[in-house]
């Protein structure tokens, strides 16, 4: 579960103060898929980032799963993070030189899952995103909408409880969208989703939706 | 064990990044190696130290001849030692700036292993194993090709200036090829610890943004 109490996010530079969230509350249960919309600049990205633990508030607080990651150390939140989240950019931000097999062992390997069960996993994603026929193929061989299924098969192998979708058909047509968002709701189910998104025409795939506007967030879309 | 096999997977998938790294040790460490085995002996030769010295000469001592062919070996020992010295700096400013321009290059790369989990620490050892392997490979063949010519130049001059057989044995290298080696090493550690340090508080999406 996620909980943002008054949680704030100011960017100080050269004596200019810029509020990027302005006291946030909220709390997401488990398991459910989440969508944030907003414009650009209206602070979106930093809150998928102070939530992905890659930035950390300034003020508030910011329970995960009940550990209080507005009270950790960076290399407790490393540690949280490789636990606990994964992410989809817009992206996709496979590695070029790997096959797609590769890209998804990756993070695997490095948590230092044993190969049996590395090997039981991406077949299982692969499964999962209808991918086990282009396992060998590299990014620049793949369509973009087949690259994005590849990223999120690699964020879902480490078993996440959060995966945060950063525009993830921000580069994608209208009807690659869709499919991505089926593959996204479908293989990420039981998962907390955290989306963010500018497009309305998305938010029919989440239990919630959220709007930021000027560093607040308000509940549907405004 | 995974790290090790990817580091290694890695030089294979990203050959092309080490075109000059690769090509700029194996001849530094050639000319090193030619120098080093040709600069120890002739110096010892001309100071008359070890086991190679005027004495061994089969004229006797303060003949002119000699005494020449003494001063030559001297020249040859100390331009060798000298251009070793360039060699090493020239050599060590190169692989500096080489490896500090890769690693540079791939701080997309770096990016998405922070944002699929991996430490920095296990960032800092793929790069290292990835450096490693590529220069101990390439400045170990160019060692031992500089060893070979190093050795191949001294028997011609032995047998040139009439010099005794014992300098033959005593040409350079040993301790002296190993300090190269390590020099060479922690001058790659120095764009790597710069990195791990750099990444001490960075946001992985802002070397996502990085991409070319």
């Amino acid at each position: 579960m996620i909980r943002l109490l008054d949680l704030k996010k100011t960017y100080r530079t050269r004596g200019e103060t810029l509020d990027a969230l302005k006291g946030i509350t909220m709390t997401v249960p488990d398991g459910a898929f989440v969508m944030l919309l907003g414009a650009s600049g209206s602070g979106k990205s930093t809150l998928a980032n102070i939530l992905g633990l890659l930035d950390t508030p300034t003020g508030g607080e910011y329970w995960l799963d009940g550990a209080p990651v507005h009270r950790m150390s960076a290399k407790e939140r490393t540690a949280l993070r490789r636990e606990k989240v994964s992410f989809v950019f817009q992206s996709f931000n496979l590695i070029p030189t790997m096959t797609a097999r590769e890209n998804i062992e990756l993070p695997l390997g490095y948590r230092g899952i044993p190969k049996e069960e590395r090997e039981a996993r991406i077949e299982a994603v692969l499964r999962d995103v209808g991918l086990s026929h282009r396992a060998s193929h590299k990014p620049t061989e793949l369509s973009g909408g087949e690259q994005q299924r590849i990223a999120i098969a690699r964020a879902l192998a480490v078993g996440p409880s959060l995966l945060i979708a950063d525009e993830p058909t921000g580069n994608l047509d209208k009807a690659t969208a869709r499919s991505i968002m089926e593959t996204l709701a479908e293989a990420g189910a039981g998962k907390t989703v955290f989306m963010i998104t500018h497009d309305e025409e998305l938010t029919g795939y989440a239990d919630a939706v959220f709007s930021l506007r000027e560093g607040r967030v308000r509940p549907g879309v405004l | 064990m995974f790290l090790l096999q990817n580091a290694l997977k890695n030089i294979v998938r990203q050959r092309g990044r080490y075109r000059v790294l690769a090509p700029l040790l194996l001849v530094s460490a050639l000319l090193a190696g030619f120098l080093l085995t040709v600069a120890v002996p002739c110096r010892s030769l001309a100071d008359g130290g070890g086991a190679v010295s005027e004495a061994s000469f089969d004229e006797p001592a303060g003949n002119a001849a000699a005494e020449e062919r003494i001063g030559r070996a001297r020249k040859t020992g100390e331009s060798a030692s000298l251009l070793l010295f360039g060699v090493m700096l020239v050599g060590a400013v190169s692989v500096f700036y080489v490896s500090s321009l890769m690693i540079g290059e791939r701080m997309y790369e770096i990016g998405i292993l922070c944002a699929v989990g991996l430490s920095r620490g296990q960032i800092f050892f793929t790069m290292f194993l990835e450096l490693f392997a590529v220069s101990a490979a390439s400045a170990g063949c160019g060692l031992a090709a500089g060893r070979l010519l190093g050795g191949a130049y001294l028997r011609r001059e032995a047998e040139a200036l009439r010099l005794p057989a014992e300098i033959l044995t005593r040409m350079g290298g040993g301790r002296a090829e190993i300090l190269c080696l390590l020099a060479v090493l922690g001058i790659l550690l120095i764009p790597l610890v710069r990195l791990t340090v750099r990444l001490l508080g960075t946001n992985p999406t802002a070397l996502l943004a990085r991409r070319k």
